[in-house]
């Protein structure tokens, strides 16, 4: 398992490479003075200007540049805010665990539900539950993200008062960092009622977030479930006495889900893009949110260092999807 | 293995009896007929084509089709109602927006933009990407492994961050939201197009065109390109939806078409500050948004049930 | 007493007949052979008995009783109490019909677990043993295998020793061998047969495989087109066939076409979907049909279903 992990990160590493180029190119293919770009400082004086593209390494050779940009990375330097003037990477592992909380609830409620909904479809195959559940995730799959969120703000949060519209956490709690997950600070804090406010605020953004991957998830588990159900295998378990949930679950999906798996590295991605959308409508506080203000900002450190991380984030998912998937199907794993 | 049963009776099974009746042969119908028949079959497919013809239709008649321009702010009729609801008229039938402009207007107007955007940025991906899809299968030693590799980067972005990442580059704009989707849209087509072609290249009647002397290009464009088609057709339909999300959601966060340009994304972003005081706001472009891309992957599904038999055909 | 009856089982599936009145019988310690072709409805009587058939298929039976419990107006829930216990059944594509995700030791051992209860120590003892029993070598190491990893004839010694585990009184073999390769087929059936004399229990081999037959079985039923055209003990049948289909099907064996320039086939397809006829569903391709045959359909009658079955005269060549 050890030595399949490294023969994947040898093929990946040309990628890896090519984003960090990508990248490093990202910032000097914008078109305009790269001091300018990189340091958010304008009509500098000459002296001053060239003083600076000295002091950023512009006037070296781009391959040095890129040398010593990666260099940098390598030391966990992202480079610095145009705005805030605060090193990228502290600004970043501050934002990145609300991300990560709201990625992570979508995820699940993508899976609980999809899977459920794609498992009983495929058992009841043509009916109207079949067809309301595809409806519901052709539909699902169809969606304008932002606009689903909206739709949900105006319907629970303005007309039934259910849900707050931003923010992680009522603004009435001080609640103290510990691990960067709202849900646990709230709980080790000693403010009454902070994780329930915390769970309200939750929810709404991981339910839009997660619209997609379960429309998407349940479609793929429908049809890897019937397939299964087709099997001999699934003949003689029922052939065996065996309870029927246990025939299903145990046997059936077992199977089923190697195909679904698949598909998750995909969903992630889909997460990742949907995270910017989920955190601008529901001001959520995260890495999404940062990116676009700092597009907005022109604020390119940050801008350079988000579209990085997320990209080796993609990657790193990615590849732990593809070991998972060696590990459940037996016939990659074990080999004859 | 054991010993056989002793020796039958001497009665002879041939002859003799009434005839079984052999079943009557049947023509069967065109490649194009087949396919036309069975996607009528699917009645949700059709009607999802339908509408998205009347849509589309609709987009393009926009001049024609409402009284007002897109722009035009009528400042007596700031966050008028659509027609159905109290204090609306039949003058601006899906209401005004917050600056007194005729939703109905604006939204088939930016019809033309989403539509016209998520063809444009389709072909844009489609045309680079099946030529250099066709490349990587037939020069497999020298071309594959860098066209590859260079897909494999782009692809480690997901979609509309790599639109937003070029966007970054090239600044908002309608051509530049063309190019960030097109270019997200790349590696989709050229990974379809080389494993289809590589499919094919196996195939017994590849080998005997070669040895016949077939020049490499002809090869390409007369025999594996046609057979590739089916799988393609359904690629572009459905990412031809995606691209008219990927315009709404560029739109929405200020990075695709700029204002005044009338673009659904673009609408619901304006529109956030007045999800109380007039929903419809909100709601009209959306549901725009909703059923169009709706009909078209009902369309690409129905395409692709109907292509299958085809399309296990050809892969 | 006969442990397994049978009667007038029909199988429907939307109109076509895969099964049409099966009568059966199968006497305590008793190796019953069920011979015919593909789509005589051989497979789907015995599936239609253990429960295991679907919608769209509809089962109907005057009677279908198993060690005096009544299988037919029983509810799942207690069937699943006798399935898999006390009849099992072995099927034929081993590879296939196992789970894919599960070691065959785990496979085995579910059905010790959930029918016997057993745990811990007695469970791996017994599925050990099982596993010796049906001669499968280095049992230990091969109760972690995948079936993947294992071979046919490996996968359907697996096959047996999941469905003997329990000890069941009737076990169903449907094509056990026909996937497997011809010196492979022989050890399993001896296997079956040494498992069958050593136990006691009732065996119910489905093949179309006439030479088997011969070898193992004590009474042997015809199957055509979903109906028997004969039954009766072995030996009578296969030396002195009455009914036309049987000696066609042993006038085909290429022992007995020895020196011929062809082999004696049998014109004519089996009945599909679409024309069923209306009199004897032989008739069609039977040489000796005559006018009732066209008209009625004969009913199973010592053993014989036929109007003017082969007297014992013609028989002999």
């Amino acid at each position: 398992m050890f030595s399949l992990l490294l023969k994947k990160l040898a093929t990946l590493a040309p990628t890896l490479i090519g984003v960090t180029v990508a990248a490093f190119a990202l910032i000097r293919l914008i078109p305009g003075d790269p001091v300018e770009i990189m340091m958010g400082e304008r009509r500098l004086e000459p002296a001053a200007h060239a003083a600076l593209m000295q002091r950023l390494g512009l006037d070296q050779p781009l391959h040095l540049q890129y040398l010593h940009y990666l260099g940098s990375l390598l030391h966990g330097d992202l480079g610095q805010s145009l705005v805030t003037r605060e090193p990228v990477a502290a600004e970043f592992a501050a934002l990145f665990p609300a991300t990560i909380e709201l990625a992570m609830a979508a995820l699940l409620l993508a899976l609980a539900i999809g899977l459920t909904l794609g498992l009983i479809a495929a058992l009841e195959r043509g009916s109207l539950v079949d067809q309301g559940v595809m409806g519901l995730a052709t539909v699902g799959h169809s969606m304008p993200v932002f606009w689903w969120g909206l739709m949900l703000i105006m319907l629970f949060s303005v007309q039934l008062g259910w849900t707050p519209v931003s923010g992680r956490v009522g603004i009435e709690f001080d609640i103290p960092v510990v691990s960067g997950f709202m849900l646990v600070d709230a709980l080790l804090s000693d403010e009454a009622g902070a994780f329930v406010s915390a769970v309200q605020h939750l929810v709404l953004p991981a339910v839009v977030l997660g619209t997609i991957p379960m429309a998407v998830i349940a479609r793929m588990t429908r049809s890897s479930m019937l397939e299964v159900l087709r099997e001999d295998y699934m003949r003689t378990a029922r052939a065996k006495g065996l309870a029927p949930w246990r025939v299903v679950i145990v046997h059936g999906l077992r199977n089923a889900l190697i195909p679904v798996i698949t598909v998750l590295g995909l969903q992630v991605g889909s997460l990742l893009g949907g995270a910017v959308l989920t955190e601008t409508i529901f001001s959520w506080p995260g890495i999404g949110k940062w990116l676009i203000d700092a597009i907005g900002r022109r604020d390119y450190p940050v801008v350079q260092a988000g579209i990085l991380v997320s990209a080796l984030i993609f990657i790193g998912v990615n590849l732990a999807v593809d070991l998972l998937y060696g590990v459940i199907n037996p016939r990659i794993r074990g080999g004859s | 293995m054991t010993n056989p049963p002793k020796r039958p009776p001497a009665a002879s099974p041939r002859g003799g009896g009434a005839r079984v009746p052999m079943p009557a042969a049947e023509t069967s119908p065109s490649p194009a007929g087949e396919f036309a028949q069975a996607f009528a079959a699917n009645l949700g497919a059709l009607v999802a084509f339908i509408v998205f013809m009347l849509i589309a239709l609709a987009a393009l008649l926009a001049p024609w089709a409402t009284p007002h321009e897109p722009v035009q702010q009528f400042r007596d009729h700031l966050l008028q109602p659509p027609l159905w609801q109290p204090g609306g008229t039949a003058r601006f039938p899906l209401g005004t927006d917050e600056l007194g402009r005729d939703i109905l207007a604006r939204l088939l107007h930016g019809g033309r933009v989403s539509l016209g955007i998520g063809a444009l940025s389709v072909l844009l991906a489609l045309l680079p990407g099946v030529a250099l899809g066709l490349i990587a299968a037939f020069f497999q030693r020298i071309a594959a492994p860098m066209i590859m590799r260079l897909m494999d980067i782009l692809l480690a972005l997901p979609g509309l961050l790599l639109a937003i990442a070029v966007i970054t580059i090239l600044g908002p704009g309608l051509v530049n939201t063309v190019v960030a989707i097109a270019v997200g849209a790349l590696p989709g087509y050229v990974r379809l197009t080389r494993a289809a072609a590589l499919a094919e290249l196996q195939r017994d009647y590849v080998t005997a065109s070669r040895v016949a002397g077939a020049g490499t290009l002809r090869l390409m464009l007369s025999a594996v390109l046609p057979n590739c088609l089916a799988p393609l057709i359904v690629q572009a339909t459905l990412s031809f939806s995606s691209a008219i999300l990927e315009t709404a959601a560029l739109g929405f966060l200020g990075l695709g078409v700029p204002p005044p340009t009338p673009e659904w994304g673009g609408m619901l972003s304006a529109a956030r500050d007045y999800i109380e005081r007039a929903p419809w706001v909100v709601t009209m472009p959306g549901l725009t948004i909703l059923v169009t891309v709706l009909s078209i992957n009902l369309t690409g599904d129905g395409l692709r049930d109907a292509l299958d038999p085809k399309l296990r055909q050809a892969a | 007493m006969s442990l397994l009856t049978v009667r007038n089982l029909s199988v429907d599936f939307a109109g076509f007949p895969a099964v049409d009145a099966l009568d059966l019988d199968v006497a305590e310690g008793e190796l019953l052979g069920i011979v015919g072709e593909s789509g005589s409805g051989k497979s789907v009587a015995m599936l239609a008995l253990m429960g295991l058939i679907d919608a769209p298929g509809r089962v109907s039976a005057d009677a279908m009783r198993f060690d005096g419990i009544d299988l037919l107006h029983m509810a799942s829930a207690q069937r699943r109490h006798v399935i898999g216990k006390d009849i099992a059944m072995v099927f034929q594509d081993a590879q296939g019909s196992l789970n894919p995700s599960h070691t065959v030791g785990d496979q085995v051992r579910e059905s010790l677990r959930t029918h016997l209860g057993l745990r811990g120590a007695a469970l791996e003892q017994r599925v050990r043993a099982l596993f010796e029993q049906v001669e499968i070598p280095d049992a230990r190491r091969r109760l972690d295998a995948y079936p993947h990893q294992l071979s046919g004839g490996m996968n359907q010694r697996v096959m047996i020793a999941m469905a003997i585990a329990c000890d069941p009184r009737l076990l169903i073999a449907d094509e056990p061998t026909t996937a497997l390769d011809v010196t492979i087929q022989a050890q399993v059936m001896d296997l079956l047969a040494r498992l069958q004399r050593e136990r006691g229990m009732s065996l119910v081999m489905i093949t179309h495989d006439l030479a088997v037959v011969a070898e193992m079985a004590q009474r042997v039923a015809v199957m055509y087109a979903g109906q028997v055209v004969e039954q009766g003990e072995v030996d009578a049948v296969l030396s002195d066939p009455r009914h036309p289909y049987t000696a066609a099907l042993l006038a085909a064996l290429p022992e007995h076409n020895k020196g011929a320039r062809r082999l004696a086939a049998l014109p004519g397809l089996v009945p599909g979907r679409r024309d069923r006829p209306q009199g004897c569903l032989f008739a069609p391709r039977c040489s000796h049909a005559q006018g009732r045959c066209g008209g009625e359909r004969p009913t199973l009658a010592a053993g014989v279903r036929c109007f003017f079955p082969l007297a014992a005269e013609l028989a002999h060549g």
